[in-house]
């Protein structure tokens, strides 16, 4: 990744949300929802926690490969990411057509 | 982990050990072994009445308050039912703080969500259940009529029309949703929240960010008299999270106590800065002595502030604090207007209360001269 390669997306927690980590599990309130918070676990709490800076989908997966020692597969962090954009949680930069 | 401590244990000093988690210096050590389950129960019932969840959950994962699996599954979880109402009410002071600052009424956060972000460690550590906001005296009214606008409902109704805005502590209200927003113009009711000066109160801020919004609250030594007004004249009895937010403040923050003096001066609060530090260091055993610290053990409270606090501990009324009130009010003409507002007040503030003018009249007149006569 290279500092002038602005097409590919990098995600990064929104900063709408309002969260608490409880080590275990995350808790998520995103804006628009009506009341209803979300627990993250496992990898989804990891992934919000590595948001905390912006990440493209290689760096993601080769972050946990060094925080966690396990390779995960890029399609399931592609859908884990999905989702949580999808629930307003996270914010895209560089996509195409953004 | 699956064993149990075998023996009983003391709840109260159990629940003060969890409210001193974390603190450098505190004396009370966590138990070495899993407590029973019946003492667990009742450590666990009082966590969650006092809001020490946060607490709890932070000495369990610290690996260092030992539990049964049982029992951390039940930590957990009465810990993220107070994490999600804490956000939840986060959510709702955004709001209302947009709505206050759209109509330009000045407003800062007080006590749980501030305190949370400012003074502990982790947000988590401090759950709350209410939202405290705090207004100028002059925008008072706009505040309620801004909330009343936005669905909440006033619980109370003020006696007569501008008392609230001169001389209460403030106002509640209720959302739809059921979640509590407390409206603040002092940080007191009765002599000691008459005397603050509350215009230096808007003098400085400090800021944090909620959801990318900027939520303006007051700076550290603001913080820290109100975290003590709260913890000595906020209920009978003082509890644990109010003390151990004045000795997280003292302790982690860079209290400017030249500063914090002048204020305690201004406010004419000194017994009750004084009583708060004493009883946080006593309560949660801490044993580093401060500064502020070591001045409230060698302060001595002159026979009228010993007076003015036991107005505010158990068995004293209402009519008693208003007398109390009196005379800490300044101007004849505000004495005058908030006895009159008292003695008379309108209809719906009675029927709130569902009791008559006469009967009203007879009762606060029979404290006054029950508290005059010292009887």
């Amino acid at each position: 990744m290279t500092a002038t390669d602005t097409r590919t997306p990098r995600y990064q927690r929104s900063d709408g949300v309002l969260w608490r980590d409880t080590g275990q599990y995350v808790l998520v309130l995103a804006p628009g929802d009506d009341g209803a918070v979300t627990l993250l676990g496992g990898g989804s709490a990891a992934l919000w926690r590595l948001l905390g800076r912006r990440h493209s989908l290689p760096e993601i997966v080769a972050a946990f490969v060094d925080h966690q020692g396990t390779r995960p597969a890029e399609h399931e962090i592609a859908d884990a990411v999905a989702d949580l954009t999808a629930r307003g949680l996270l914010r895209v930069e560089g996509a195409r057509g953004r | 982990m699956t064993g149990a401590h075998p023996s009983g244990g003391d709840s109260t000093r159990l629940a003060r050990t969890v409210a001193a988690y974390g603190l450098i210096g505190s004396l009370l050590d966590p138990p070495e072994v899993p407590l029973g389950e019946r003492e667990f129960v009742r450590l666990h019932a009082a966590v969650r009445s006092q809001r020490m969840t946060g607490l709890l959950w932070a000495a369990i994962t610290d690996d260092a308050f030992p539990v049964t699996t049982s029992q951390r599954d039940r930590a957990l979880e009465s810990h993220l039912q107070a994490l999600a109402v804490a956000l939840v009410l986060e959510r709702l002071l955004v709001e209302t703080v947009g709505a206050f600052e759209a109509a330009g009424i000045p407003v800062r956060a007080l006590k749980g969500t501030a305190s949370a972000h400012l003074d502990y460690p982790d947000p988590g550590m401090r759950t709350f259940g209410d939202i405290d906001l705090l207004v100028p005296s002059e925008a008072f009214d706009d505040a309620v009529a801004s909330l009343t606008r936005a669905g909440n409902q006033r619980r109370f109704p003020q006696p007569r029309p501008g008392f609230d805005r001169r001389f209460s502590k403030g106002s509640s209200f209720r959302t739809p949703d059921g979640l509590e927003i407390d409206l603040h113009r002092t940080f007191a009711m009765g002599p000691f929240g008459a005397r603050i000066p509350l215009r230096e109160l808007w003098a400085r801020s400090e800021t944090y960010v909620l959801a990318g919004t900027p939520v303006h609250c007051l700076p550290v030594e603001e913080r820290l008299l109100h975290a003590t007004y709260h913890a000595v004249l906020g209920g009978t009895t003082p509890r644990l999270v109010p003390l151990r937010d004045v000795a997280q403040i003292l302790l982690t923050q860079a209290v400017d106590v030249g500063r914090m003096h002048r204020l305690m001066s201004a406010s004419r609060g000194d017994a009750v800065v004084a009583r708060a530090i004493r009883l946080a260091w006593h309560e949660l055993c801490l044993a580093d002595v401060l500064a502020l610290s070591a001045w409230s053990e060698s302060y001595r409270e002159d026979r009228q502030s010993a007076a003015e606090l036991a107005v505010y501990g158990t068995g004293t009324s209402y009519a008693a604090k208003s007398f109390a009130t009196v005379k800490a009010i300044p101007s004849l003409t505000h004495k005058a207007r908030f006895a009159f507002a008292l003695a008379l007040p309108e209809r719906s503030y009675l029927e709130e209360r569902q009791e008559g003018r006469a009967q009203r009249i007879r009762r606060g007149l029979a404290q006054i001269l029950s508290l005059r006569s010292g009887r």
